[in-house]
């Protein structure tokens, strides 16, 4: 395993998405950093990428994964790899990530963010998976903790323990979407707060806020509503561990003017500076 | 349990085998199973409709959506990116409407105008440069690389083009002789063109590698040599004036 160094970003961002474009390629919208999909601009040409180039020369920006497929037992999709790293050499990202999760097996891609065991084979898999990334595009890459709807027969590790592993091992960092670990929390019975208390803190460089829906039986990672006051807890508990990491709104549905989400915005601004204050008087 | 059978299991599994993952989730695992269930076929039928959006509004709700789900169960995701899923649909709507070619080759006009949106730049000869010194004995003519033609017998163009502007499409037609549609990106618009026979063995003999003195040759074979040079001049007038042509060698 090569080391490859992350230096930490501080700042407040928001997703990129099309009925926004607009505004923020004015390049006066409040936002220290712009997360893209990664996969929605590795493309040829055409609009998706000039608007990038153009969304770039205002606002750093993050690359952010859903088909990377990390945990696929027979390896990673080379042709895949190949337009990531374009993609990355092209934008110039301040990172990398995607899911701790897999998407597909032996040439089926189902397109969804589907769980992994968390045993020591599947921990064996991912690491090997992170180290090949890592090493084919020459940087670190974040890993999100994903939202789960169910739990398996067998494990060796709770989430925390495996991604902590997995960090000490392979070297990689973490994007931890607070929301996923309350939609999680809540679906498999454990405590967001215990959660975050078994992460590392020197390996946390991102972090996501979004909002969830409830399903029949469990909650639904949909990101169609504003952040819950639930949501705000788990993440003020977050900056008091993690102290200033680069935090956005993500929002994918059901989506409000640019407006709303800068307000919202300015609630984690409020939320992380007040837990400084705390943990710098506790200090 | 290995991770390798685990993985093609829960394949299985949303391919429609509801019970092979019994064995890997913990007992109160059933809803968390019918998640994925759905969110497999929510997210591949998102994908068909924004994909094929013109033949959505052309079958309707019902059709359409019996259609996108006989493809969902007969054609599981393979490409890492979800904008390749669909590339089999024209062909099962032909097998599902063999007497509506109109059906299949909107699909098509739906699908090429999406490989077209983020297709590969390239640059475009302008009007202007038209007049600087060509070697017309010579000069080969190269499309820009987002150009794509198919036959089509209907008149699949026009009812695109009502219903992209909401209005109510013509009665479809089925030509007598044979057309094609040209699909290509100008800048940032996605664009096409219903063209006539002629027009499209003009496409075909210069996508082909003909120079453009061939063009002409192979067009007064047809027309005689006067139509057929100035057929072959009124093209390529046409096609620089539509941001067709990347260059001119």
């Amino acid at each position: 395993m090569r080391t490859h160094h992350l230096p930490a970003f501080e700042g407040f961002g928001l997703g990129l998405r099309p009925v926004h474009y607009e505004e923020i390629l004015g390049g006066q919208v409040p936002v220290d950093f712009v997360e893209i999909i990664s996969e929605n601009f590795m493309v040829q040409g055409g609009k998706p990428l000039a608007i990038l180039e153009r969304v770039r020369a205002h606002y750093p920006v993050v690359m952010h994964g859903v088909s990377l497929s990390i945990g696929s037992a027979d390896g990673l999709k080379l042709d895949y790899l190949q337009k990531l790293k374009e993609l990355a050499a092209r934008i110039q990202p301040l990172w990398v990530s995607d899911h701790l999760c897999w998407t597909g097996v032996e040439g089926f891609n189902s397109h969804d963010l589907l769980p992994l065991p968390y045993t020591d084979e599947a921990l064996d898999v991912v690491c090997t998976n992170v180290n090949v990334v890592q090493d084919y595009l020459g940087r670190p890459i974040l890993l999100e903790n994903p939202s789960t709807y169910l739990g398996y027969s067998q494990a060796d590790y709770s989430e925390p323990e495996f991604l902590a592993e997995l960090c000490r091992r392979a070297g990689c960092y973490l994007l931890l979407d607070v929301n996923n670990i309350y939609v999680s929390g809540v679906n498999q019975g454990f405590d967001p707060f215990h959660y975050l208390s078994a992460i590392p803190k020197d390996y946390v460089r991102q972090m996501h806020l979004a909002g969830h829906s409830q399903g029949e039986s469990r909650l639904i990672d949909t990101h169609d509503q504003p952040v819950p006051n639930a949501v705000w807890s788990v993440y003020r508990a977050a900056c008091e561990r993690f102290g200033s990491v680069a935090s956005m709104i993500e929002r994918d549905d059901n989506i409000p003017p640019l407006n709303e989400l800068i307000d919202e915005l300015n609630i984690a601004r409020t939320v992380a500076s007040v837990a400084r204050r705390s943990e710098e008087c506790l200090v | 349990m290995s991770l390798l059978d685990m993985q093609r299991q829960f394949r299985s599994f949303l391919l429609d085998d509801p019970n092979v993952l019994n064995r890997y989730v913990s007992a109160d695992a059933i809803p968390g199973l019918a998640v994925y269930h759905y969110a497999y076929r929510a997210q591949l039928e998102e994908c068909m409709r924004e994909t094929f959006e013109r033949t959505w509004a052309w079958l309707g709700d019902d059709d359409f959506h019996d259609a996108i789900h006989r493809y969902i169960e007969n054609h599981s995701p393979t490409s890492w990116t979800i904008s390749d899923y669909g590339d089999h649909f024209v062909n099962m709507l032909d097998t599902l409407h063999p007497d509506s070619p109109e059906v299949g080759e909107l699909a098509l006009l739906d699908w090429t105008l999406r490989r077209a949106f983020d297709g590969p730049d390239g640059a475009v000869v302008t009007t202007a440069a038209m007049a600087e010194a060509i070697d017309w004995d010579h000069a080969k003519i190269r499309f820009v690389p987002t150009l794509r033609m198919f036959a089509v017998r209907s008149n699949c163009g026009a009812l695109w083009s009502a219903m992209a502007s909401e209005k109510v499409p013509p009665v479809v037609e089925y030509f007598a002789d044979a057309a094609a549609i040209r699909v290509w990106r100008d800048g940032h618009s996605c664009r096409f063109q219903t063209i006539d026979e002629l027009e499209m063995l003009a496409v075909n003999y210069i996508a082909n590698g003909a120079s453009f003195a061939e063009l002409c040759g192979n067009l007064a074979h047809l027309l005689g040599d006067e139509h057929g040079t100035s057929a072959a001049g009124e093209f390529l007038a046409a096609w620089v004036g539509e941001g067709l042509v990347a260059a001119i060698d």
